[in-house]
């Protein structure tokens, strides 16, 4: 089992040292697509979250049985099965939902964090870890969708989760409802989060130094 | 058996797939009911929109007891029949291409084709905040009331509003539209009888 510490040390790596989207740039195809209403970013999180970790786990228990060189047409199996059972799960039970994502959901097949996830640490470290790490990777995804869905859906419809905010009636920008907006905003937090991770880098250097 | 050998690699793909597989199948297959029902409500609930039906108890029971499926010409159309079981009203599903793909949905129509009663949409594929507003009420709602008239198309500006910045979609909307009821107008004859 994990330590306290370790388990610490793993959600701070996956989701701000090495966030999947800020400082890996992975998973970009899909926040642009679907970042423009909260309520879809949150399933669209949900379903990262369900598919990485559950593939995690599975790869990581078969990870000594899987022939090496065959090894990333199992875990693309693995992930693609995990995701078909999430789609057709929302299907079946948040209809609405599933009409509003269209084909996104099907999609996470693509996404390339799973298969990052796969490659980079479940095939080399026990389920358990995995599992928690494959949660943590999808966390740190979802937390950056959901805070760039807030402004889009704010700026561009003028609502939260659907509810009308626009008390001021102001006018609302086309353009954070399209594609293009999404690009605008992750550059900025990226840039920003580069920014503290380059200062505290500096500080960090000037101690040692 | 070698872990690295061409019959385990063989052998442990083919396992995988087929438990993998079993799963998937039948998971689809215990959901497909439900999956159908979901889909079938959707267009239900378009359907009872357009005619101007509100459903008072559940949805499957309102539709069952108020709307009867007709055959007129190659289309699926529903009808509405008072007591004495002449029709009050007709919907008639509305299919075409929008800017970016198929629109879908269906037009609610009086008994005398003199009146379009509603429009709605089930399936469209336009831009989110652009085109996508024509699945917004104000828009459809606009549509409620419009007088039919034979040999006439419906045009923007009298009574009906475009969508502002989505003028592709803004057409495609009254060209499906147009094409549907012009479509529909020889029905007339077909289903009075």
């Amino acid at each position: 089992m994990m330590k306290k510490g370790e388990l610490k040390a793993l959600f701070r790596r996956n989701v701000w040292d090495e966030n999947q989207v800020l400082r890996q740039i992975l998973g970009i195809c899909s926040l642009l697509a679907v970042t423009n209403v909260l309520s879809n970013s949150l399933v669209m999180g949900a379903g990262l979250i369900f598919s990485v970790a559950l593939s995690s786990l599975t790869i990581s228990l078969l990870r000594n049985y899987i022939p090496h060189r065959v090894r990333m047409i199992v875990q693309t199996l693995i992930i693609a099965s995990w995701v078909i059972l999430f789609d057709i799960i929302i299907k079946a039970t948040l209809p609405d939902v599933s009409r509003a994502l269209g084909p996104y959901i099907g999609l996470i097949i693509t996404n390339c964090i799973i298969m990052g996830r796969a490659e980079a640490f479940a095939q080399m470290n026990p389920p358990i870890e995995s599992f928690l790490d494959g949660v943590f990777a999808g966390l740190g995804y979802t937390i950056v969708l959901v805070i760039i869905a807030f402004i889009r859906e704010l700026m561009g419809f003028g609502t939260i989760f659907g509810y009308d905010v626009n008390f001021l009636g102001l006018e609302t920008w086309t353009i954070m409802v399209m594609p293009p907006a999404a690009f605008f905003l992750v550059g900025v937090m990226i840039w920003i989060v580069n920014n503290i991770v380059a200062r505290k880098q500096a500080v960090g250097g000037g101690k040692n130094g | 058996m070698k872990k690295d050998s061409y019959l385990y690699t063989i052998t442990f793909t083919f396992v995988l797939t087929a438990v993998f597989a079993t799963v998937l199948a039948v998971t689809q297959a215990y959901y497909l009911p439900t999956i159908t029902e979901n889909e079938a409500n959707v267009e239900r609930q378009a359907i009872l929109k357009v005619l101007g039906i509100t459903s008072e108890f559940d949805l499957v029971t309102t539709f069952e007891g108020q709307v009867t499926p007709v055959t007129a010409g190659t289309s699926s159309t529903f009808a509405v029949y008072d007591e004495d079981g002449s029709p009050i009203s007709y919907a008639f599903p509305l299919d075409g291409q929008g800017l970016w793909g198929s629109i879908r949905g269906y037009i609610g129509v009086s008994a005398t084709f003199d009146r379009l009663l509603g429009m709605e949409f089930v399936e469209q594929n336009e831009t989110p905040g652009l085109g996508g507003r024509i699945d917004e009420p104000w828009f459809k709602e606009q549509f409620a009331g419009v007088p039919l008239i034979p040999g006439e198309n419906l045009v923007y500006g009298s009574g009906i509003d475009a969508i502002t910045g989505a003028t592709s979609s803004s057409n495609a909307v009254l060209n499906i539209l147009n094409n549907t009821i012009s479509e529909l107008m020889p029905l007339k004859e077909v289903l009075a009888r």
